[in-house]
């Protein structure tokens, strides 16, 4: 019985592309169960999902001051009463941790995943 | 008669070792933070005894070993993640063998790999989320690595030991 055979290599190689293929997947896939959270003056103000079509108007008192429109699985502010505009001129953004902030306003909309991903316990 | 006898002492003697063997790799754990990468010592008890007791011992020893080392130290989600990764380890490693194209070291990757793999997969039914396949890339290159560790050590002790255990 021998040591090495040529079947263990392939074998080790076969294993390295596969792990090499899930990590491409995982990176070139726009993961579902992302969820938009809108933040004003640093206080959460909504929290909605990346698949829902909705538009959300932020208001600070009585008046609305920015609005954060979701469709087709990205997030993006459509209209502001800031003074440069800088938040409606933003990209759509769709991938965890990317933002679109309002500075006058103090608005933040940002891109979280899903609470899934935390530990209840560790097993040894 | 007398080889069934021996037979008994050497599932009992190798079950200990495999015991011996999760009790250090618990005592000395690994830096890297990623749950479920480990040596897997013990699989060097499984695989010696697949190649010098037979399969139907070495299910026996894989088996007790986790079990008893499990209520030892363990709970109960640790035995049956153990559970998991031992048998999908020992299936494998059986298939490995009797196709006959794989070395000693290959077959320790197949255990190595195929265990975290059960394990992954037991622990996603519990949990019940599809997102721990994100585990899989490091938990295979670990499993190859470790069966890779494991194997050169198992075919050094089975070289050794086959001499005097022959019950194959």
């Amino acid at each position: 019985m021998k040591y090495i055979k040529k079947w263990d290599l392939i074998f080790a190689c076969l294993v390295c592309f596969a792990a090499f293929l899930i990590i491409l997947y995982k990176r070139t896939a726009v993961s579902d169960g992302l969820g938009v959270v809108i933040y004003s003056d640093n206080e959460l103000y909504g929290r909605y999902s990346l698949n829902d079509n909705v538009t959300v108007n932020v208001c600070h008192g009585d008046k609305i001051t920015n609005t954060v429109c979701i469709e087709n699985g990205r997030a993006y502010i459509s209209e502001a009463d800031c003074p440069d505009l800088l938040c409606t001129g933003q990209q759509s953004i769709c991938r965890e941790g990317e933002t679109i902030c309002c500075l006058p306003n103090r608005v933040l909309v940002v891109i979280e995943s899903s609470d899934l991903d935390r530990y209840d316990a560790i097993t040894k | 008669m007398q080889s069934r006898n021996r037979k008994t002492a050497y599932i009992g003697l190798f079950t200990a070792c495999g015991i011996l063997f999760g009790y250090i790799e618990f005592l000395l754990p690994l830096p890297i933070g990623i749950p479920g990468v480990k040596i897997g010592l013990s699989n060097i008890v499984t695989l010696s005894s697949l190649f010098l007791l037979g399969p139907g011992a070495a299910f026996i020893v894989m088996l007790l070993r986790i079990v008893l080392s499990g209520l030892m130290f363990g709970n109960f989600f640790g035995i049956l993640y153990s559970l998991a990764g031992g048998i999908a380890a020992y299936i494998t490693m059986l298939v490995a063998k009797r196709l006959g194209i794989f070395g000693v070291l290959g077959i320790s990757i197949v255990g190595g790999v195929f265990h975290n793999i059960g394990q992954l997969v037991v622990a996603a039914v519990v949990v019940t989320s599809m997102k721990l396949i994100f585990y899989l890339p490091a938990l295979l290159i670990s499993g190859l690595i470790a069966g890779a560790a494991v194997g050169i050590a198992s075919g050094i002790i089975i070289n050794r030991l086959q001499r005097f255990v022959r019950l194959n």
